[in-house]
């Protein structure tokens, strides 16, 4: 007798075979290599973004399916020039490595990129890889680079040294992905990959005790052998702790010994490796013979130069500023007919009231007030992402290493700066590569003085309201100037402020910067376009979310109460007087005298207050108080418009003045005014009471100075004779 | 009816607004917790 399983095929049924089990892939690499290119390359946009447990180290993983239909992830570990961590980034790729990272399953295939224009240094990490037994391909990456400066490299040779598949590459062109995923699917059948080079006699005899104490704590025996030689090298401290007493006390022993034989144990990995690798590179790689110097070369002479390099930074700068305002400008003008002409058609199918002006002044009114500035962010980015692609960011890096270490920045804080252009928060996270405390504090302290792009928006309404668009020297438009001037004070501001941190609460030494210049080339668009598309995606996000769910609240606090108005009252002076007695009148009418100083009116204050929670909100609050307080009921009038033509009710006065915007614009590039960012402050710094103490320095000196700065915009402005 | 809707958008957005921000004190509190940049966006 048979049974039938519920679900099984009837006999005599064609057979679908079974999909091979999923396969895991850890991508590895140093900086530079093209590691994510290689990433994107072989994932497409099937990509997750996350954090490591434990650690706020960001967990990039993404999967495609290979020919037999198998499911391939890919997880992007952060790059790394060794497997000897020196920042909490490059330890959890060797702890995913090894196979203990907390959550996350272990590797079945090693890929490691390596960039064929730089083989040597690249091969150091490969020689430590093929040591751990596990399946490894090398994607020999950048070979079109490679051969442009005339290096030949013979991939047959690599693969018999290495005793790995090598795929050669250009991941910008998809060139050798294929390839590549074929060599993945067939890597776990391929003999596990061995140290390839050996000890001497003597050396090998020392270190044989550790070795066999760390396999006693269950390590296979190539890893066992990669420990030993890591844990003589002695980069962390803490290593051998993790391994317990007995390997603490053979290690003692075999540096003794080592001595003893006249060998320096801190030295023997690197000596080794780097002798086995020269062989490597000889028996592989032909370079052209030394010439002159390459095109990089000469172009670096000029954009490197003292007094020059800074100079065409700047210029640089201005253009890139300059064209965030005129590029911009038409597709800017067609999103704001957009939520106009959407404002009015959904307007006509609402009944006149509460609802019709929820969803025009509050939905509508807030949220396209801030998507309007989307052209903007778009090329903010795009002009980032070629500055970055072209070779040129990390020549910026270096003019501007020169100034931060004049003020105490250790090198490693230029990424993290850069990045607080974008935002504070991933900006503050990524100085976890930064190993020194009182380093990371440091940055981390002025990191939200970068103007990031959420005060963009801000920015723009008010230069675009208050600033004319006067050309100077017939080259530059003054409002592109003045968004490039709010920049820099907060830039200058972040290197003052780094200088007194580092000289009085956070002294220490100062760590130089040590940077790769990778070879001037043309951006690549696919790259580009996908950053910009993330980025334009992250802030519409942020408009469907948080933004619109503020706006909400803020429409109903400024509708409610209800104030009725005496028959005969003039359109606007009722409106005037509902907004007045409104829930957020109450409010802005308490912060008013706090902010009067500074020449705001109420309406200012509770924006400045309610942008706390983004800063972009500050806008959308203008918009809506506008939208509700505006006696044009088609609400087609754009914000910049009304913030121009508001008057103050009891003098009749202007009530925005351009000094007024200059000293907001002045204040918004000093203040906190971010809750994400205090929230990741805290966390980064310590967590607890550490935290919150760091938190609230940060805010509190953000504060002073955003104070006392738009204080002495308004005042001084008045006592020069501007209007204030 | 108008004023029933009014007021169900304005609550769902309240607690909308209430729970991001809670969510990111809590991701303050929480040393080890991963957080990342959806605290942001």
């Amino acid at each position: 007798m048979t049974s039938i399983a519920p679900g099984a095929p009837p006999a005599g049924a064609p057979r679908t075979p079974a999909p091979p089990a999923p396969l895991r892939v850890a991508l590895v690499g140093n900086p530079n290599t093209g590691k994510s290119t290689v990433f994107n390359a072989l994932t497409g946009m099937r990509q997750k973004v996350g954090n490591f447990p434990g650690v706020t180290v960001e967990r990039l993983e993404g999967n495609y399916r290979d020919e037999d239909g198998r499911l391939v992830t890919v997880l992007d570990l952060p790059g790394s020039y060794s497997l000897s961590p020196h920042a909490p980034d490059e330890a959890i790729a060797l702890d995913v490595l090894l196979g203990r990272a907390e959550g996350v399953p272990p590797s079945d295939v090693i890929v490691v990129v390596v960039d064929a224009h730089n083989l040597d240094r690249n091969l150091f990490l490969t020689s430590q890889l093929l040591e751990l037994g596990l399946p490894l391909v090398v994607a020999l990456n950048q070979m079109d680079a490679a051969a442009g400066a005339g290096i030949r490299i013979d991939v047959p040779e690599l693969i018999h040294e290495l005793g790995v598949a090598v795929i050669p590459t250009v991941a910008t062109r998809g060139e050798g992905i294929d390839a590549l995923r074929r060599a993945i699917a067939r890597a776990p059948g391929f003999p596990r990959p061995a140290r390839q080079f050996a000890l001497d006699a003597a050396a090998a005899a020392n270190i044989a005790p550790l070795e066999s104490a760390l396999r006693d704590t269950g390590l296979a025996p190539a890893v066992a052998s990669l420990e030993a030689l890591r844990l003589l090298a002695h980069v962390n401290p803490e290593d051998p702790h993790r391994y317990g007493a007995a390997v603490e006390h053979a290690l003692q022993r075999a540096r003794a010994e080592l001595a003893a034989h006249g060998v320096n144990a801190h030295a023997l990995e690197a000596e080794r490796r780097y002798h086995w690798i020269t062989g490597v590179m000889q028996r592989t790689v032909q370079r052209p013979p030394p010439g002159g110097r390459s095109m990089s070369d000469r172009v670096d002479r000029v954009l490197l130069h003292r007094v020059g390099g800074p100079l065409i930074f700047l210029a640089l700068m201005a253009v890139v500023f300059q064209s965030i305002f005129t590029w911009a400008q038409p597709l800017m003008t067609r999103v704001g007919a957009f939520f106009d002409w959407l404002g009015v058609t959904v307007g006509a199918y609402l009944p006149a009231g509460d609802l019709r002006s929820l969803v025009q002044d509050g939905i509508i009114g807030g949220v396209g007030s801030v998507l309007t500035f989307l052209p903007q962010i778009a090329i903010l980015f795009l002009c980032i992402g070629i500055l970055e692609d072209s070779g040129y960011m990390a020549r910026a890096a270096y003019l501007m290493d020169r100034y931060m270490r004049r003020v105490g920045l250790h090198g490693r804080s230029f990424i993290p700066l850069l990045s607080g252009y974008a935002c504070a928060v991933p900006a503050i996270m990524s100085t976890r590569s930064i190993e020194e405390p009182k380093d990371r504090i440091a940055t981390i302290m002025v990191v939200p003085l970068m103007s990031c792009s959420a005060r963009l928006p801000v920015y723009t309404l008010l230069i675009a309201a208050f600033v004319p668009g006067l050309t100077l020297y017939g080259l530059f438009d003054l409002r592109g100037v003045t968004l490039l001037v709010m920049y820099l004070l907060g830039t200058v501001t972040a290197f003052l402020v780094a200088w007194v941190f580092r000289r009085t609460l956070l002294r220490g030494p100062t760590r130089p910067l040590i940077i790769e210049m990778p070879p001037y080339r043309l951006p690549r668009i696919r790259p580009l376009a996908m950053s910009v598309w993330q980025r334009a995606m992250l802030f519409v996000r942020r408009a469907g979310t948080i933004i619109l769910s503020l706006s909400v609240v803020l429409w109903a606090l400024a509708t409610y109460p209800h104030t009725h108005s005496a028959p005969g009252t003039p359109a606007a002076a009722a409106q005037e007087a509902q907004l007045s007695n409104s829930a957020l009148g109450h409010v802005g009418h308490a912060i008013e005298p706090a902010v009067r100083p500074l020449g705001y009116d109420w309406k200012i204050g509770v924006s400045i207050a309610a942008s706390f929670a983004a800063r972009e909100v500050f806008v959308s609050t203008m918009s809506t108080i506008y939208g509700v307080g505006d006696a044009d009921t088609a609400g087609t009038r754009a914000l910049r418009d009304r913030l121009r033509d508001e008057r103050n009710p009891a003098t009749g006065a202007r009530a925005y003045t351009p000094l007024v915007a200059v000293g907001l614009m002045v204040f918004y590039v000093f203040a906190m005014m971010c809750m994400s960012t205090m929230a990741v402050t805290v966390r980064e710094s310590g967590g607890g009471r550490t935290g919150w103490k760091w938190a609230a320095v940060q805010f509190g000196y953000m504060l002073v100075i955003a104070y006392g700065a738009a204080w002495l915009v308004y005042h001084g402005g008045r006592a020069l004779g501007y209007a204030g | 009816m108008q004023t029933i809707l009014v007021a169900l958008i304005v609550a769902a957005a309240a607690l909308y607004a209430g729970r991001r921000a809670w969510t990111t004190l809590a991701a303050a509190r929480a040393k080890k917790a991963g957080g990342g940049c959806d605290d942001c966006h």
